[in-house]
């Protein structure tokens, strides 16, 4: 009975998950200021309350994401792409490619039968196709990136979006709208300009069943749809999929708990 | 210029401070250099034509080695502005903007003040930018502009046809520099400067196989920038030859007492590409703090392919001069190039390789990504691949960098310690 | 007369009315939001409430900025360009020299005595996104817009941020929070970058006094100081800047209504 924590400290979003017995015990997700070190300790007290588990009872707790070195109360540092491939293998354990689309980059990771990362890509030199491009462009139609996943079932006609530079996309939408696009043309205009993107960086690890979408971006249904319609493969999703660099993250702590004998 | 030697009562000279009196000697001489009594010759680094020039009794500049200097000190953002400001856009070279901007600011540099070319040698025709950076800077000088045109160097060795057109040139070269001096071609000289140029490129080539060595003496890539400054800029004096005997003293005193650039050697490298000079310190300790060293790396080479036998011969003066700047490594097909970077990861027993791209680069760049994906998917090698820029401090993002080293070499280090495993692309 | 000038921009919508091309009688903003058409219409009825007027009122409309051409009930529509450099130029007629800092894209523009654009530049794709880089940055760091110049003047050491791209400009913004850079640090640099930005711009038309900051971030005192520390010169910032391509509009709309007035059509006359 080893309880342990993984707190992902996003650009956006802090998110902790507690672990126990090969199982996801307690979670919490809370949006991240300018005081990182308070915002890490919220999201572990939060995971702590919603599992029921006292503070003493944590055996390791494993900081990763940008701010993971504000995790100063943890034990262990990893980076978000070992943590995202690690989690991803936990929930879909035939998983060799992941798909994180976060808030400030997007990334594909290759893994390998034990979820050990095996390469990756990033986004390059821009913003194109992350998280903040959706957030910004959802701003411009006027909605909160949080309200936009189903708005686009049903596009018939979806817009081209040809600027990949996010300043230049939201004047896109914005002239769209302007004309009297439907949203819903334009948001799947926006999907499938992201998506895109995500598959060039895919393909530049290579595309191999499974593929697992985690990250922020993932709990968007609309983005799920026409990932999969442009892939033509299946990809999994977990209802757990904004939680999976923490849960990876709380799987690194248990290993190195394990390879050190106490 | 003054003999190394002869200061050594200084006490205990390293290689490294050797290195900096020698480039501030540089700088000095160039202080009054220009006009018909000292006359100024620009070159660029690959495939240069130094010897020939300096038998002349020209002074060399090599402002693409001016800008690095800018930018190793932080001081090439103002002069990339100013040529920004000129109207050079955002995607121009920064060697090109930090040289332009800086002509016009009065060639003021961290060293020293840069004077003005006489002469303007285009050594390298691999890019066209740079053939057009000195045609900018001939109408800036109304000086006589001279560009060489170099074979692209599709096979392991350049073809005789091949060097004999390089070697028309040289004459046309000669003759040209004859006119220009008033002074007549002075054989015997040029064959001494080349004794001079061959010994200091066997210290050199000494010097980068010692990272064959387990655990590495030497740093092949952030500390060979530095050490690469005599081969580069004053090759075919005594002073850069002398230079390498003690860098050699060096080496082998790191090795008897087992004083290594990495304490403790954990990831042996290759990198390729040109370093991130404005952060360059920075850049650096994000390698050191994974116990990772570079063993060996391709942009030592830019100004020559001395290991794989490239040397400079008094006794084919013009011909080696040919074969070697034809061997420049920015002159390399990429299937040379890849086939040289996955055979230094073989015989310098290298656990992956890491490539830097630049930013504002349009041609030694391109092709960096398949590099990329033939050594992961063709040769098994873990490869990282980073971008910012040589010289523009605004193209390097620590975080974003950071964070692509943090997880390479994690996976690196979990790869390896799960030894059934197998390696990338297998 | 009046005239009204309408600046429908990316990030807000600007109108000014003005009385036979002289006096400013109302000035009006409402953010656009992606809605263009429906921001004009809003700023043309507070306009009308701020000078007690009907709409039906106004007898020439000029439309400028990126929605110029979206919005239907115009007279002419002018580019932001020649809209802002005259506006700068009737609020200070010294003026020779102008820096727009707008939400999306910034632009440097010399101008002649009469408010005549003589040579311009705009920011390149890469460096795009001003004055919402700073809504965003304000965002991010919990600061609200209006305390943001107050706090980053109190900066002793700015931290600032060399990224040309304002979305990777945030990560590292995001990265100095890590490192524990203090506020106002990373305020002020948040500033001297867009400043420094702007100064390639500037340098390129080339710099002549007086030197007018136009755009919404005029109002903040701190873009104001570091474009000052960083071009080196005092520089203009009107109160009434914001709405400077507004007010350009309008005197170019006045000035066009003059020129048709004074060539009579039958049915002009007839109106008369």
């Amino acid at each position: 009975m080893t309880l342990v924590a993984g707190v992902d400290i996003g650009s956006t979003t802090a998110k902790c998950a507690l672990i126990e017995d090969g199982k996801v015990v307690g979670r919490s997700l809370n949006p991240v200021g300018v005081e990182l070190v308070k915002d890490a300790e919220r999201a572990l007290a939060l995971a702590l309350s919603d599992s029921g588990r006292e503070r003493r009872d944590v055996r390791a707790v494993t900081g990763t994401g940008y701010g993971r070195f504000k995790v100063t109360f943890g034990q262990f540092t990893v980076t978000e792409i070992g943590c995202h491939a690690k989690g991803a293998h936990f929930l879909f354990p035939a998983t060799r490619v992941v798909l994180d689309i976060g808030g400030q980059d997007t990334k594909a990771i290759k893994v390998d039968a034990n979820g050990v990362v095996i390469d990756f890509a990033m986004n390059d030199k821009c913003a194109a196709g992350t998280g903040r491009f959706l957030d910004v462009c959802a701003g411009a139609l006027g909605y909160d990136v949080s309200e936009i996943g189903p708005l686009s079932l049903g596009a018939r006609r979806p817009v081209k979006v040809t600027n990949t530079c996010t300043v230049f996309a939201e004047s896109e939408v914005s002239s769209y709208v302007a004309r009297g696009k439907d949203p819903k043309d334009i948001l799947a205009g926006l999907y499938g300009s992201i998506v895109s993107r995500s598959l060039s960086l895919l393909q530049r690890v290579g595309v191999e069943p499974e593929v697992t979408f985690t990250g922020g971006v993932s709990r968007n249904e609309g983005m799920v749809r026409t990932l999969r319609a442009r892939l033509g493969l299946p990809v999994n999703v977990s209802p757990l999929s904004q939680f999976v660099g923490a849960i990876g993250a709380a799987l690194y702590g248990l290993e190195r708990l394990e390879a050190v004998p106490a | 210029m003054t003999h190394p030697g002869e200061e050594v009562e200084d006490g205990p000279t390293s290689a490294r401070e050797q290195q900096r009196r020698l480039v501030e000697e540089y700088y000095a001489d160039l202080a009054d250099a220009g006009g018909p009594r000292k006359p100024v010759a620009y070159m660029l680094v690959g495939g240069n034509l130094t010897e020939i020039v300096r038998s002349f009794g020209y002074e060399v500049v090599f402002p693409e080695i001016v800008a690095l200097n800018c930018a190793i000190k932080h001081e090439s953002l103002p002069n990339i502005l100013h040529a920004e400001a000129q109207g050079y856009g955002l995607d121009v070279c920064g060697y090109v903007k930090n040289d332009l901007g800086l002509q016009e600011l009065g060639g003021k540099t961290p060293f020293g003040r840069i004077p003005p070319p006489d002469l303007l040698v285009c050594s390298f025709s691999g890019c066209y930018v740079y053939i057009k950076w000195w045609e900018a800077l001939a109408e800036k000088y109304g000086c006589p502009l001279f560009v060489l045109d170099v074979p692209y160097m599709r096979d392991e060795r350049p073809r005789s046809e091949e060097i004999e057109y390089v070697v028309a040139q040289l004459n046309e070269f000669i003759a040209l520099l004859e006119r220009t001096t008033g002074r007549s071609f002075d054989r015997g000289e040029l064959r001494r400067m080349l004794a001079h140029s061959r010994k200091a490129e066997e210290g050199w080539v000494r010097y980068l196989s010692a990272g064959r060595r387990r655990p590495s003496p030497i740093e092949a890539y952030f500390e060979a920038v530095f050490y690469m400054f005599p081969i580069n800029v004053l090759r075919g004096t005594a002073a850069a030859a002398d230079f390498y005997d003690t860098v050699d003293a060096e080496v082998t005193a790191r090795v008897r007492a087992g004083e290594y650039p990495v304490p403790e050697e954990k990831v042996r490298l290759v990198v390729e590409g040109v370093p991130p000079y404005p952060s360059y310190r920075t850049f650096w300790d994000f390698f050191r703090r994974w116990g990772a060293v570079s063993v060996a790396a391709t942009y030592p080479k830019v100004g020559g392919l001395f290991d794989q036998g490239f040397l400079h011969d008094p006794d084919r003066p013009l011909e080696s001069i040919a074969e070697y700047s034809m061997a420049a490594y920015v002159n390399q097909s990429w299937g040379l190039r890849r086939r040289l970077i996955a055979s230094y990861a073989k015989e310098f027993e290298a656990d992956a390789v890491v490539i830097h791209g630049i930013k504002s680069c349009r041609s030694f760049t391109a092709g960096q990504g398949d590099l990329r994906d033939w050594l992961i998917h063709e040769q098994g090698i873990p490869t990282l691949y980073l971008e910012s820029d040589h010289e523009d401090p605004r193209y390097f993002a620590p975080a974003q960098i950071k964070n692509r080293m943090d997880a390479f070499f994690e996976s690196l280090d979990r790869r390896r310690s799960t030894v059934s495993l197998p390696m990338v692309g297998a | 007369m009046i005239t009204c000038g309408l600046d429908l921009g990316a990030g807000s919508t600007k109108g000014v009315l003005l009385e036979d091309g002289r006096r400013i009688v109302a000035t009006a903003l409402a953010p656009t939001r992606g809605h263009a058409v429906d921001a004009g219409r809003t700023v043309l009825e507070l306009l009308a409430e701020e000078a007690n007027l009907f709409p039906g009122d106004i007898e020439y409309l000029c439309t400028t900025g990126g929605a110029r051409y979206a919005f239907p009930d115009r007279h002419l529509q002018v580019s932001d360009i020649t809209a802002s450099a005259r506006g700068a130029v009737f609020l200070r007629p010294g003026v020779r020299h102008v820096v727009d800092i707008g939400s999306q894209s910034s632009r440097a523009m010399s101008v002649s005595e009469t408010g005549r654009v003589l040579r311009f530049k705009m920011n390149e794709k890469c460096a795009a996104g001003a004055g919402r880089f700073v809504d965003r940055c304000a965002k991010y760091l919990q600061v609200p817009l209006d305390e943001m110049a107050p706090k980053a003047l109190a900066s002793t050491k700015p931290k600032i941020i060399s990224s040309v791209c304002a979305v990777l400009a945030e990560t590292e913004i995001i990265n100095n929070v890590a490192e524990d850079v203090p506020l106002p640090d990373i305020l002020m640099g948040v500033f001297l970058s867009l400043a420094q930005r702007a100064y390639v711009l500037m340098r390129n038309v080339g710099i002549q006094p007086d030197v007018a900051l136009v755009g919404g971030l005029v109002r903040s005192e701190a873009m104001v100081r570091a474009l000052e520390r960083t071009v080196g010169a005092p520089i203009v910032a009107d109160p009434q800047a914001p709405h400077a391509a507004a007010i350009g509009a309008a005197v170019l709309g006045h000035s066009r209504l003059q020129k048709l007035s004074q060539r009579p059509t039958p049915l002009a006359a007839a109106e008369v």
